[in-house]
């Protein structure tokens, strides 16, 4: 490859900077658009790889990149340290129940309004980021999402009594949006173009202020950074995205229930996001597949593999020992490669670059 | 006015329990900084390890809290040899994903363990209430409240006049300053882990005896400690007691006059209001910014 470093500030200005990468984006796109129809082959592989169990797992992994990228826009790149994560996805999907479900508004107009809400209520929830930092905006967000789940407790209580809130399948231009074929082409154009967004986001002017602020606030105001604004501001386009993954996610799971969002589907995404690699938005996205995909790897290994089959403890104990194996492994990416998912990547081109002079 | 009395004498020993939790895990935060997600987890270690020694095995009680404070302690130590060494110094909530990971690792091994079936509360104490003024004590209580006492007094005496308790509180101040005199860190992280998780021990034994049922979700209860860390000041280990006493009482008054559902609200309400109105709780130091 040639082009590996740009030459000019034009280039250095595009998306896809250099030659290396605009194939690596040409491959991402022919494999996501041909994905689903693999997916659907019937085929045995060898080792009884469970072809057709992806479909799920993959839409999943997608919507979650949403929610991933937008946390760590206010994590990785402003360095909010916001745990009212899981309270935006109430809030997506509370909207979704009431306009989807009670009012019979259609999906898209369900999933714009779940944006526009979340930034407004994002920009509210960043208001405590005004006053406290770190530690303490941290302690407070811990406290926003118990006020919010007390919110939708008693929201689904007096609406739906204590039966789930369910979805109907969202009817899109005729078509009945139901099974995952069909999920994956609306799923997949809502995803890159949040994606996208939020990538851009990063590149203008007030992406750049995120980061200043990120790096010591105070200094940032010296040089002329409205800093209130730039926080709000990153709290609420954050939100607006987490909001709209939480109405997808409800849409396409189907049912909602009391227990649906207890804290730690917060520290799902805080580790989709730190074990992919802090601060990247391809650290983000890594880690989502990472923390989708592992598991059904490690269903198949556990079930297949000759040597681990015969395992009779692994058997029994199935699901706690792909909870602890997952456990164990967050530990040790954190430990040993504290980068994350995206450093490993990065590590691993810089050795092909550089080699022979790799060390 | 009547109903006041029970929730007041109730409130004292959840506080006492939540003063315990609270206190582990704040001085595990003053000396190592580490926010101790999994704190709670360790707490329940503790809970399912007195329905092994207390009701399986059928030990005295003092054994049983012994083996349990000791055990937990120990893995302290060999948790900050092992893990937790490594992440001195890398960014922080990278080393509260660790703790989480440590969670995830200890639910799977508690399920694996004892299964997912609840267990009924643990009864190596005596049973049975006993009538002061209006309102029936279970003994129960006052053996927490008691244990609490003698125990917190034991470990600030510890604190303030070993040399150990000065070796953590330099470190905690400055930890350069300190290791410059000889203080040797990685033995003073390895003692807060130490004690903090077998803090967490003796709170997991005591309150095993005070909940209805044993079950994987007790880590809850680890989550008590933020509010009560905060109101005390979350790098003041008196704060702390303090604050896990008042967060009790305000949370068990509060909550059976309005209802059981408003705990979580109410301890978190207070969190809430302390740092809006003193971020740095009762007894913390102040934050200071310098550009």
């Amino acid at each position: 490859m040639r082009e590996r470093y740009t030459t000019d500030y034009r280039q250095d200005m595009r998306l896809l900077r250099t030659g290396p990468q605009r194939v690596i984006a040409g491959v991402l796109v022919v494999v996501a658009l041909v994905l689903p129809f693999v997916l659907e082959l019937d085929v045995r592989p060898p080792f009884g790889f469970p072809w057709n169990a992806w479909s799920s797992t993959i839409n999943l992994a997608l919507i979650a990149a949403i929610g991933a990228v937008a946390f760590n826009l206010l994590l990785g790149y402003t360095h909010q340290i916001s745990v009212a994560h899981a309270a935006f996805l109430m809030l997506g999907t509370m909207l979704a129940a009431y306009l989807g479900t009670i009012m019979g508004i259609p999906f898209l107009a369900v999933l714009l309004v779940s944006a526009v809400a979340g930034a407004v209520v994002g920009a509210l929830v960043g208001l405590p980021a005004l006053r406290f930092r770190g530690l303490y905006l941290l302690i407070a967000t811990f406290g926003v999402h118990f006020f919010f789940l007390l919110g939708y407790r008693t929201f689904q209580t007096s609406l739906f009594g204590f039966s789930a809130i369910r979805f109907d399948p969202p009817v899109i231009g005729g078509f009945e949006i139901t099974g995952n074929f069909r999920w994956y082409w609306v799923i997949l154009p809502i995803t890159v173009a949040s994606i996208l967004f939020m990538v851009n986001v990063v590149r203008t002017r007030e992406g750049r202020a995120f980061r200043a602020i990120s790096q010591h606030d105070v200094s940032a105001s010296l040089i002329g950074i409205d800093v209130t604004r730039t926080k709000l501001l990153a709290f609420a386009v954050s939100s607006a995205f987490v909001s709209l993954s939480g109405a997808l996610s409800a849409y396409y799971v189907g049912a909602r229930g009391e227990d649906s969002f207890p804290f730690s589907v917060v520290l799902t995404f805080a580790i989709m996001v730190i074990v992919g690699g802090f601060s990247s938005t391809q650290g983000a996205v890594l880690g989502t597949f990472f923390f989708y995909l592992a598991p059904v790897l490690f269903e198949w290994l556990r079930a297949e593999l000759p040597g681990v089959r015969s395992v009779d403890f692994l058997q029994d104990y199935a699901n706690e020992t792909d909870l602890a194996v997952f456990g164990i492994l967050i530990v040790v990416v954190l430990v040993a490669r504290p980068e994350g998912l995206a450093g490993m990547w990065q590590g691993t081109k810089r050795y092909f670059a550089r080699w022979p002079f790799s060390a | 006015m009547d109903l006041l009395a029970p929730y007041l004498l109730t409130g004292i020993a959840v506080g006492a329990i939540y003063a315990l939790v609270a206190l582990g895990f704040v001085l595990v935060f003053k000396a190592t900084s580490v926010l101790n997600f999994a704190h709670g987890s360790f707490l329940m270690i503790a809970a399912y390890l007195a329905v092994t020694l207390l009701v399986t095995l059928e030990l005295p009680f003092w054994a049983g809290l012994l083996i349990t404070a000791g055990t937990l302690g120990v893995v302290g130590v060999v948790l900050h040899y092992t893990i937790m060494r490594r992440m001195v110094g890398k960014a922080f909530f990278s080393v509260v994903l660790v703790t989480v990971g440590l969670e995830i690792i200890i639910r799977a091994g508690l399920l694996i363990a004892y299964g997912p079936q609840p267990r009924g509360r643990v009864a190596a104490l005596p049973q049975g209430t006993f009538a002061l003024g209006v309102a029936q004590v279970p003994y129960i209580n006052v053996i927490i409240v008691v244990a609490t006492a003698l125990i917190v007094a034991a470990f600030l005496v510890f604190f303030r006049s070993s040399r150990l308790g000065l070796h953590m509180r330099a470190v905690a101040e400055n930890l350069e300053a300190a290791a410059a005199m000889g203080i040797d860190p990685n033995r003073v992280y390895a003692w807060a882990w130490g004690i903090g998780l077998s803090l967490a021990g003796v709170g997991g034994v005591l309150y095993a005896h005070y909940t209805p049922s044993i079950d994987l979700e007790l880590s809850v209860i680890g989550l008590r400690a933020f509010p009560a860390a905060i109101l005390g000041g979350i790098d003041s280990v008196g704060g702390a007691i303090l604050g896990g006493l008042i967060v009790g009482l305000v949370e068990t008054v509060g909550a059976g006059y309005l209802g059981a559902e408003w705990r979580d609200p109410i301890a978190f309400g207070i969190m809430f209001a302390v740092l809006l109105w003193r971020p740095s709780g009762l007894f913390g130091t102040r934050e200071l910014i310098r550009v």
